[in-house]
């Protein structure tokens, strides 16, 4: 067995797999829309009021950056989930059966993560070229300038993003939701990090800010004494359009890019070398698909591991097989029942230490002031079940059950409401301590904010869960939100009210049209 | 009680049709689908149970069209499709409960079928397991018990018997023929021996059209005369199977013995036997392909 030869081949399937998919083309998408948002001025990278002249030093740079940190960032849920689909569609067992080894399997899961991410750094550097030009600040093209930075800075950035996707999937408790909650909060710690490590040693900074700013930093002071060390990526507020109404000709500075030395390099590709540490510890973490190494996800400590045992008794087809009918009157919808059954399936499986947080927080809210209770227990009150709100919508069709419900009578009308209205409730019972102490202090305005956040919260569940198919949109974007405007006071999208009155005027109307999304989604799935 | 399917066609791309131009009606009684991989026969029972709207035709049930309006059939619908999955958390009980309500039954009923379901599919001893620890046999029988939950009217089951044992493969069977006097069961495999033991209809498709409809009878009498069964050395087999449609061989102590359709007599030695259903599929089938 030639190890190159099986890495290539499960690395070239994989990738072949996923680029054909949806989620792909959206990412590609997402890609294209960020080149654009460069191109017209909507992103940029500014050393305070000061940026470099538009050339491929400073673009290439500007590109490889925006590139490390949102492909980081979301490129990570965008690659995490191969190693499930080969559990899923059962070719994983089939893998398990040949001499392929955990090794070898890791590192071609590791190299079809890593050259997806690639193809998406390929289309921002293509665009890098492409915004030079129409900024018309400096027509030479210099293709080593333009892409240095993607390759010492963007790539081994990926590589990283790349392991630890497949670190995470090898490990049973971080290969699902919490995984991806789990690298939100990981990922937004580099950022203290960066800033220690910007200062001492920037080279071995994963985003590659450090080095930019210290480059470019050192332009910028030459050009301009005044210059006090400042660095902004992705500020909208001074973003003209470009090549149309250009930064005053005295705020831009000549920049040739950063100088990488031997020195730089060799710290850079350091991070392939901990993406490849990862990787072998995935190895030995990886089950190999035998379902006695891993207790099925979310499933009660009790339940019992595949088996295949028939549980028949014996003589059994000589047994009379009679049914009785039913008569007319059995056939009586009740809303109250579909809920009560969307509601257990919602519940199930949570462990006895979810309760326990969730009381736990209930007794918080009852113990705090009411301005600490929005501000801190409110938010994690409603962090707490991300993990179920993210099954609403799309747990149908990721367990394959979707064609027995839909065939059933009405799902648009039945199905869909109760599971939203489940999903409301959860929402409820969770945030039922800050209710209370809202309403004993008689926060009028905070009780408003929560029943707007009770309302959104699930709708926009529903509604992601519904057209992505998927768990992860959600327990991504809502814990981006829940970063942004509850813990950083991003007033615009504080849609639990921690820290102002909720935005009731945004979200409320917001939370109708996500419902509505979630119906014609699901209309769109049935009319299929 | 009716089912009529008119020109009925689904088209996947501009050069790919699933099924065209397909029209039948189905009486109450068990239909057997019989058809090659990629005939057409879960792109029929998907459009039969509202789960994909037809490019061309029309489905009428009690001469309501169900594609206009779906939830008139579903109400008395019962479908097994042939690759379902399950919420592993649930247990069995509580699975079918979930379905129950879905399908508007009310408790007390549901309480009482699911007794009796489990006790039909054999499965009272690990009703209150997770179902993410059942075997795909269980899972199986766990479909099978969704499907009947609100005594269909109209009993759809795509490739039923995959993955159960020889005992549970006959009890489904016995089931299956018990249910059918009063409701129409559309069954589709490729195992032909279940629709030969069930069905009082047949339906053979293939490249996604009507090839035959009759009943079995029907099927096998026009097979009279042109199955044939003598014994031939083992080097001779494989110049045999390029002359005609070998349905089936036996090892014997001098040589195999083989089972030939054909319309006329292959050998001098050969002997006219009666024809099962299984020749009758290779005749059909070889005939177009």
């Amino acid at each position: 067995m030639n190890p190159a030869r099986v890495i290539y081949h499960l690395a070239r399937a994989d990738f072949l797999e996923r680029v054909r998919r949806y989620s792909f083309l959206i990412m590609l998408g997402a890609a294209a829309f960020l080149g654009y948002q460069v191109a017209v001025g909507n992103v940029t990278m500014r050393l305070d009021i000061y940026r470099g002249e538009f050339n491929s030093a400073w673009v290439g740079s500007m590109m490889a950056l925006l590139s490390s940190f949102f492909l980081g960032w979301f490129g990570f849920y965008l690659v995490k989930g191969s190693v499930a689909r080969d559990r899923e569609t059962g070719v994983g067992q089939i893998m398990a059966t040949t001499p392929l080894t955990r090794l070898l399997y890791m590192f071609g899961k590791f190299a079809s993560n890593f050259s997806v991410l690639l193809t998406m750094n390929l289309i921002l550097a293509i665009a890098g070229i492409g915004i030079q030009f129409l900024a018309g600040e400096s027509m030479q093209l210099d293709l080593a300038a333009m892409f240095a930075p993607f390759l010492f800075i963007t790539l081994p950035m990926m590589a990283l993003v790349a392991a630890v996707a497949v670190l995470f999937e090898s490990i049973g408790f971080l290969s699902g939701g919490f995984g991806n909650v789990v690298y939100f909060f990981m990922f937004v710690f580099i950022f203290p990090l960066a800033d220690n490590l910007s200062k001492t040693n920037p080279a071995f900074e994963p985003l590659g800010m450090g080095l930019i700013m210290q480059s470019a930093g050192a332009a910028a002071s030459a050009a301009f004494p005044e210059y006090n060390g400042g660095f902004v990526l992705g500020d909208p507020a001074v973003g003209e359009s470009l090549g149309f109404d250009l930064d005053p000709a005295s705020l831009v500075f000549h920049w040739s890019g950063v100088d990488w030395t031997p020195d730089i390099i060799l710290k850079r590709f350091t991070f392939f070398g901990i993406a490849i540490v990862f990787t072998l510890l995935a190895s030995i973490f990886f089950d190999r698909f035998d379902p006695s190494r891993r207790r099925p996800r979310r499933m009660k400590s009790g339940a019992s591991l595949p088996t295949s045992e028939p549980a028949t008794t014996p003589h059994i087809s000589s047994q009379p097989v009679h049914l009785t009918p039913l008569n007319a009157a059995s056939n009586r919808f009740s809303f109250f029942n579909v809920l009560l059954a969307e509601l257990k399936l919602l519940l199930k499986g949570q462990r006895w230490w979810w309760y326990a947080i969730v009381i736990g927080l209930f007794i918080a809210s009852m113990v705090n002031t009411p301005e600490n209770v929005r501000a801190f227990v409110l938010p994690f009150a409603w962090l707490w079940p991300v993990l179920i709100w993210s099954g609403l919508g799309s747990r149908e069709i990721r367990n394959n059950a979707h064609q027995m419900i839909f065939s059933s009578a009405s799902p648009l009308w039945r199905q869909l409401p109760a599971t939203w209205l489940a999903g409301f409730l959860v929402t409820i019972l969770t945030g039922s301590g800050v209710a209370l102490k809202l309403l004993g202090a008689g926060d009028g305005a905070g009780m408003l904010a929560w029943i707007s956040a009770a309302i959104f919260i699930p709708s926009l569940a529903l509604a992601l869960g519904v057209w992505s198919n998927s768990h992860k949109l959600f327990e991504v974007l809502y814990v981006a939100l829940w970063y942004l405007g509850p813990m950083n006071k991003v007033y615009a999208v504080d849609y639990l009210g921690a820290n102002s009155s909720g935005n009731i005027g945004f979200f409320l109307p917001l939370s109708i049209a996500l419902i509505l999304v979630a119906f014609v989604g699901r209309a769109r799935q049935l009319q299929n | 009680m009716k089912l009529a399917v008119t020109n009925l066609g689904k088209q996947y791309r501009r050069d790919l049709w699933g099924l065209k131009e397909f029209s039948l009606e189905v009486q109450p009684g068990i239909l057997g689908l019989l058809g090659p991989n990629g005939a057409g026969k879960s792109t029929f029972m998907r459009m039969l149970a509202t789960i994909t709207k037809p490019t061309d035709g029309n489905i009428l049930w009690n001469d309501v069209d169900i594609v206009k309006s779906p939830d008139t059939l579903r109400a008395v619908l019962g479908y097994l499709p042939q690759d379902f999955g399950v919420y592993p958390n649930l247990t069995a009980v509580e699975f079918l409960e979930y379905m129950a309500a879905i399908k508007g039954l009310d408790s007390k009923s549901t309480k009482k079928r699911i007794d009796e379901l489990l006790q039909v599919v054999n499965l009272v001893e690990a009703a209150k397991r997770p179902l993410g620890g059942y075997s795909g046999g269980m899972r199986q029988r766990v479909g099978i018990a969704q499907a009947l939950l609100n005594d269909p009217q109209l009993l759809i089951v795509d490739e039923p018997t995959v993955g159960l044992d020889p005992e549970e493969r006959v009890r489904f069977r016995n089931l299956l023929s018990d249910l059918s006097g009063e409701r129409i069961v559309i069954l589709s495999t490729h195992i032909v021996s279940d629709v030969e033991a069930t069905a009082t209809h047949i339906v053979l498709i293939h490249k996604g059209r009507l090839l035959r409809e009759s009943a079995p009878e029907e099927l096998l009498r026009e097979l009279d005369g042109k199955v044939w069964e003598w014994t031939i050395k083992s080097d001779d087999l494989p110049a045999l199977k390029q002359r005609y449609i070998v349905s089936g061989t036996i090892r014997r102590s001098d040589g195999v013995e083989v089972r030939v359709v054909s319309e006329s007599k292959p050998e001098a030695e050969a002997q006219n036997i009666s024809p099962n259903l299984e020749d009758a599929y290779l005749y059909f089938i070889g005939g177009v392909s």
